[in-house]
């Protein structure tokens, strides 16, 4: 049997065995369903678990690549789709109990890419109900259990994407795909110790996917490292004629070497002192992470973000477009299905937020996205802390125990920016620290790179939870 | 970042549907509707009370949407701002009569 060395290898490390046969799919296959069966349920970290389709797509990859048919890198290799990217005949349930059962009959778009790359579907990975578009208050707010750390199975694993989390961070698959409405890929790669990529805004085609907050919803990749990132992002980005706001701009993820003097890089220090649950022990793996940043040459002058209340204007439009979305879960009252106490008051809650109010929303995102190109007109990359603190409880209110705000996830994902998220020590617990780079739209690729570069010279992505599996 | 006007032609408006009882996904799944199993409808009977607590977070939640609404209705748009959609009518599929 494969051992847990395998299983830990990245994709860049498992394709060049696959594709010179040294590693069979099938056996690959095999080693991350028994070890899904052993770890899987401990964690909450899948939904629907699909041995039938992973051992078929995994003997079809081995007849290809035994015929000399090989695909691409992502050939042969297991992975699990978040809950909410429709895969036909087999489950999509969003979260939620009153979705659990629900069937499509067509594959997500990102689900079809994947296949056609000869990738090799593991099952369906947990994730808070609806994807948390309706707020959540405890990390139970999914039909699958709270999303249980691998690094500690008493904290959580971060939302909404909880089982990608898990399932990257335990080995249970080679990598994960999930979405990201606000916090929902880099949240989890946080706490869990992993990297994820949010790609801009209609990188990625969401089409067969949950609607969420639809101007906000970005799908991407969450696995062991940067270069995995780029990848999966390769196979999975571009237009579709089935995703109006699937862009058409070039895909340019060659993996070239980058010059990172040339990168002009500002660096945005939160403030842990005044912060409420700010941990100093992730600003100082903070500090530590930007000092081997200067070290590997790249540029940061300290700065701040405009001035501007993107926080407030995120969540009213996430808040109107949520409600639209879901608006026939409270017609039919499915809403007091949902495991969050609170969610089936929020058209109530929300009374108060009028017509004007939404357009000028809207109108002030248009505002910020300009501040924001002025932005980086003068910088090409943001380095900043991703969460302020590690993995909390999954017996605590969040609102407790994540008291801090976000102006920085608000500002990239109201402006569609990418952004990545990369492991850099450990914190209170010995539970994993983050921070992530931010670009501007559409130029992942020098994130994807310096990535890349950070985790040629660090080891934290290499780092293993202690599980007894 | 702005939008080309041959990028705006090329765009369309993409159709949401709504699925049974829930709620969207993109286009591409219409066929897909009649598999979907809605949620059972409920009386207005079927809602549970809210009990105090949760009264109590419904007014902390609303609060905090308050301060939200007051912050944008305070934020001062400069003159000229752009409006938030470039909206164009849809020119008819049988083309003009001559």
């Amino acid at each position: 049997m494969i051992g847990e060395d395998v299983l830990y290898l990245s994709v860049a490390e498992l394709a060049p065995k696959i594709r010179s046969r040294k590693l069979s799919p099938v056996e690959l296959t095999e080693a991350y369903l028994d070890r899904i069966g052993r770890l899987g349920p401990k964690l909450n970290a899948f939904a629907t678990v699909t041995p039938d389709v992973a051992r078929e797509q995994a003997r079809a990859a081995e007849r290809e690549i035994a015929k000399d048919r090989y695909r691409g890198p992502l050939h042969g290799i297991p992975y699990g789709a978040k809950d909410l990217l429709a895969t036909a005949g087999i489950k999509t349930g969003w979260g939620a109990k009153a979705t659990k059962d629900q069937m499509f009959d067509k594959d997500a778009t990102v689900v079809r890419k994947l296949r056609e790359a000869g990738a090799i579907l593991l099952g369906k990975l947990a994730m808070v109900e609806f994807a948390g578009c309706l707020g959540y208050r405890f990390a139970d707010a999914s039909i699958s259990g709270p999303g249980r750390n691998p690094w500690d199975p008493e904290r959580w694993t971060g939302g909404s994407s909880s089982g990608s989390g898990a399932a990257v961070a335990s080995a249970l698959v080679g990598f994960a795909v999930g979405t990201e409405t606000w916090g929902s890929i880099l949240c989890p790669s946080a706490f869990c110790g992993i990297t994820g990529l949010r790609p801009p805004y209609g990188r990625v085609s969401r089409a067969g996917g949950m609607v969420g907050a639809y101007t906000f919803d970005k799908i991407g990749p969450l696995a062991r490292s940067a270069e995995d990132c780029r990848l999966i992002l390769q196979a999975i980005a571009g237009p579709d004629p089935d995703d109006a706001s699937a862009a058409d701009e070039p895909v340019r993820l060659d993996g070239g070497r980058l010059d990172p003097s040339r990168i002009r890089g500002a660096l945005i220090p939160l403030d842990f002192k005044k912060t409420k649950g700010a941990e100093p022990e992730v600003k100082s793996r903070f500090d530590q992470a930007v000092a081997d940043l200067r070290g590997a040459g790249l540029t940061l002058t300290e700065t701040s973000l405009p001035e501007f209340p993107a926080s407030e204007m995120a969540s009213v439009l996430i808040n109107a477009e949520a409600l639209s979305t879901f608006e026939n879960f409270y017609k039919s009252g499915g809403v007091w299905d949902l495991k969050d106490p609170y969610a089936p008051y929020q058209q109530e809650i929300t009374r108060a937020l009028n017509g004007a109010d939404l357009v000028k929303a809207w109108r002030m995102r248009a505002v910020l996205q300009e501040k924001m190109t002025d932005f980086y007109a003068r910088y090409d990359v943001i380095v900043t802390p991703n969460f302020m603190s590690v993995a909390p409880s999954i017996h605590e209110d969040l609102n407790k125990s994540l008291p801090y705000a976000d102006p920085v996830g608000a500002v990239g994902n109201s402006c569609g920016l990418p952004s990545i998220a990369l492991p850099c020590g450990f914190g209170k617990g010995g539970m994993p620290v983050g921070f992530q780079i931010m670009g501007s739209p559409f130029e992942e690729s020098t994130l994807l790179a310096l990535g890349a570069l950070y985790q040629s010279r660090t080891r934290f992505h290499r780092e293993r939870p202690p599980l007894n599996a | 970042m702005k939008t080309s006007p041959q990028r705006m032609r090329r765009r369309r408006f993409v159709t949401l549907l709504a699925l049974g009882g829930g709620a969207l996904v993109s286009s591409p799944l219409s066929r897909a509707a009649s598999a979907l199993t809605g949620p059972e409808p409920r009386t207005r009977e079927g809602r549970r009370a809210p009990t105090a607590a949760v009264k109590k977070e419904i007014g902390t939640q609303e609060k905090a949407l308050a301060e939200q609404l007051k912050t944008i209705r305070g934020y001062e748009l400069s003159p000229g701002s752009p409006m938030a959609f470039a909206f164009r009518p849809l020119k008819s599929k049988r083309g003009t009569r001559r």
